[in-house]
């Protein structure tokens, strides 16, 4: 099968886009995760990192990605392909910058990281807790959106499926998704994110 | 081989969650989201297109055929002011150039509503008159919901 059949119908500059926010979440998830701390230093900006990805997938030369078809979407795999190249990076960059807070250098550099605790921010236990924290403060103004926060970790162990959200919360499919685009909105505008993008 | 710490993932687990994943989020939401984020699309595309465009000459350069995924996406990311040698391309530009303009044109008509009546005899009653003023806004908002 060619890579033009393998490949067919799909919207490259949406595959792009797509992309692009996702690797702007995976800054401001760390970000989150740390109370505020922010990526400056790293070098390498969201748009890079998309940009690089999707390169990958396009070279066949470049064989450490290579897509297959089958269940998973374009869209979906090269987020994984992302998301990992995102935690090397971290790893990677560790050493050489300052600005990011609690920044422990590793001696094993040239290993895929093992370790959340390796990365410059140190994700460590509780991660989750304060990245829920840091959603609800941005939130505050808006009780609908802190509700729907609460909803989605009302419990420690295991998150809540939509449908419970949606019958917990008395409220629709539309409603949620609603919800969602909100906070998407308050995270995509918050300047302590655009911030984070500086390099 | 040591197992990768899996916290990461439960953490972007809980993003996916609380956000939606980003492969359910509509297209225009998504680039509505990332010129918030202070990301023009425009130019993202403009670059994406300049590194495939140096990838492309890779091939080129070693007399190789461009692989059939590169070459379309060069296509996909073709800036608008950029000639490309293929007419399909070409047409396919130039169909989305127009629609765009013609997609941005703002409506300088107000739909004007016109009555007749059959039999009627004498003016409308001021009664009659709202009605119908009411009936006609509704199918001006019908109208421009549709346009």
């Amino acid at each position: 099968m060619s890579g033009g059949d393998r490949f067919a119908g799909v919207s490259w500059p949406k595959v792009l886009r797509g992309l692009t926010f996702e690797a702007i979440r995976l800054f401001q998830t760390v970000g989150l995760g740390h109370g505020g701390a922010v990526l400056v230093g790293v070098g390498v900006s969201p748009e890079d990192l998309a940009m690089a990805t999707l390169t990958k997938l396009l070279d066949p030369d470049d064989r450490s990605v290579v897509y297959r078809g089958g269940e998973a979407s374009v869209l979906t795999f090269l987020k994984a392909v992302m998301k990992n190249d995102f935690l090397d990076l971290l790893k990677r960059k560790a050493h050489e910058t300052t600005d990011i807070l609690d920044s422990t250098p590793n001696d094993q550099e040239d290993d895929p990281p093992r370790s959340l605790d390796s990365l410059p921010g140190k994700v460590a236990e509780g991660t989750d807790v304060i990245f829920r924290g840091r959603l609800r403060e941005l939130a505050s103004d808006d009780g609908e959106l802190v509700e729907y926060i609460d909803a989605v970790f009302l419990f420690d162990d295991a998150l809540l499926k939509p449908e419970d959200i949606v019958s917990l919360l008395g409220t629709t499919t539309t409603d949620i998704q609603n919800r969602k685009k909100r906070l998407n909105t308050i995270l995509a505008t918050h300047p302590e994110f655009r911030e984070a993008f500086k390099r | 081989m040591t197992k990768r710490d899996d916290r990461f993932d439960r953490l972007l687990d809980s993003v996916d969650q609380v956000l939606g994943p980003i492969e359910e989020m509509d297209a225009d939401d998504v680039i509505d989201l990332l010129e918030e984020s202070g990301i023009d699309t425009d130019a993202l595309d403009r670059r994406m297109y300049e590194r495939l465009s140096e990838l492309a000459g890779r091939y080129h350069g070693r007399n190789q055929d461009v692989p059939a995924q590169l070459a379309q996406a060069l296509n996909a990311f073709r800036p608008a002011d950029v000639p490309s040698a293929d007419p399909e391309t070409a047409l396919q530009r130039a169909k989305q150039w127009v629609a765009r303009r013609v997609g941005h044109l703002p409506s300088a008509r107000r739909l004007e509503v016109g009555y007749s009546f059959r039999n009627r005899k004498g003016e409308l009653s001021g009664q009659d008159s709202a009605v119908l003023e009411s009936l006609a806004e509704k199918l001006r908002a019908k109208v421009e919901r549709k346009d």
